[in-house]
């Protein structure tokens, strides 16, 4: 009965944190812990370089998406996310401006961007290697994220096993289209996915 | 020997350096007024050009603080050449004020120039000469920033209508054979 992890189990310890401010696991149809990639607990953040000088940060308010974590056998979990492209959000409203126009996501005709993760491969040491596909402004193109567990830590408000599902990676924004600005702009752009989840485990479906 | 009754009395020259800081503030002034007015009306895209331009304006306003310093170091280490004859005490006095408020804002405003940079939202490094990357002290603050650039700005204009002020007195005293503009030469 312990080892056997049936969908109510799982569930039955974050059922009180319904609504709070956790990721929630949804059913788990798929061998790994299924968990809605939503704002509040995750930030997707991106920042570009100037000259080599100084950067610019920002980050998206609007995206939905379904992560599965499979901790035995992360070759099996699995990413997919969409990000509303008019939800980017900058320090500048001159740059958000921009940003939205036609020279870079240009949100009026592309609306959404999307990352499918349909392969991963572990690296060891917790850290796994995300290959799928992004489309952005309607080009898809092959990516690859590093991802990583991190600050996995027992938290006593969550009442379980918490940790920061970590995803990194550059994105060359020239592959899309996103052509203006070269001079300026880096032609790299840093992404950081971070999404607080709590483990759903044997151990603390046993609690 | 003395001198013939209409010459305009001679009473004391700047020496060389304090004359060459004087003029060298004149054209930085003056220059980082236009750049100021360029780079604020320049289109929003040309980013480098413009980052460029604010690295000009913002190197030229540290050149005027350490200029501005150093003749304030000067004054109080030797002094200043004897007043010029021929002005009343009266005049002597609002000319007095004049130039301290002219060299209150020549320092005022490369401190809050630097402070407008410092604040911005955008973490913009300034960079002194192209080369030396100043630390950020404050970072980013919306409400500050507004607050002194806006101050910044008013200030600016102050010091060039004063500054075009102080050279059209010059140039009035000089006519009425003063030799206030002389001195400065």
């Amino acid at each position: 009965m312990k080892t056997q992890r049936t969908s109510w189990q799982k569930l039955l310890p974050i059922l009180p944190l319904a609504g709070a401010i956790l990721a929630q696991p949804m059913s788990d149809a798929v061998a790994g812990d299924a968990y809605r990639i939503r704002p509040g607990t995750t930030t997707i953040a991106f920042s570009v370089d100037h000259l080599g000088l100084f950067q610019t940060e920002g980050d998206f308010a609007a995206f939905d998406g379904n992560l599965i974590l499979d901790l035995e056998d992360p070759t099996r979990s699995r990413v997919d996310v969409r990000v509303q492209t008019g939800s980017v959000e900058v320090e500048s409203g001159e740059a958000l401006e921009m940003l939205r126009s036609d020279d870079y996501f240009d949100s009026g005709d592309f609306p959404e961007m999307r990352f499918k993760a349909d392969q991963v491969k572990a690296l060891g040491d917790g850290k796994v290697e995300i290959d799928g596909d992004l489309t952005i402004r309607g080009v898809t193109r092959r990516q690859t994220l590093q991802a990583e567990l991190t600050d996995r830590r027992f938290d006593p408000a969550a009442g379980g096993e918490v940790a920061n599902f970590v995803v990194t990676g550059k994105v060359d924004r020239v592959d899309f289209g996103m052509t203006a600005d070269r001079g300026f702009v880096s032609d790299d752009v840093d992404l950081r996915i971070t999404s607080y989840i709590r483990l759903v485990g044997d151990d603390v479906a046993a609690r | 020997m003395s001198p013939r009754a209409d010459a305009p009395v001679r009473s004391g020259r700047w020496p060389l350096p304090n004359r060459l800081l004087h003029w060298g503030t004149a054209l930085m002034v003056l220059a980082a007024f236009a750049l100021a007015l360029i780079m604020t009306s320049i289109e929003a895209r040309e980013f480098l050009l413009r980052f460029w331009l604010y690295q000009a304006h913002k190197t030229i306003g540290l050149l005027v603080l350490i200029a501005v310093l150093i003749r304030l170091g000067l004054r109080l280490a030797r002094g200043t050449p004897a007043p010029s004859a021929g002005l009343t005490a009266a005049n002597r006095r609002l000319a007095g004020l004049g130039h301290g408020v002219l060299y209150a804002l020549l320092l005022a405003m490369p401190v809050l120039g630097l402070m407008v940079a410092d604040t911005a939202p955008q973490k913009v490094p300034t960079l002194f000469l192209g080369l030396w990357r100043l630390p950020m002290i404050v970072g980013p603050d919306a409400a500050l920033f507004g607050t002194l650039s806006t101050l910044h700005e008013i200030l600016a204009w102050a010091l060039v209508t004063l500054a075009l002020g102080h050279g059209a007195m010059a140039i009035h005293h000089h006519r009425r054979g003063l030799d206030v503009l002389r001195r400065m030469l």
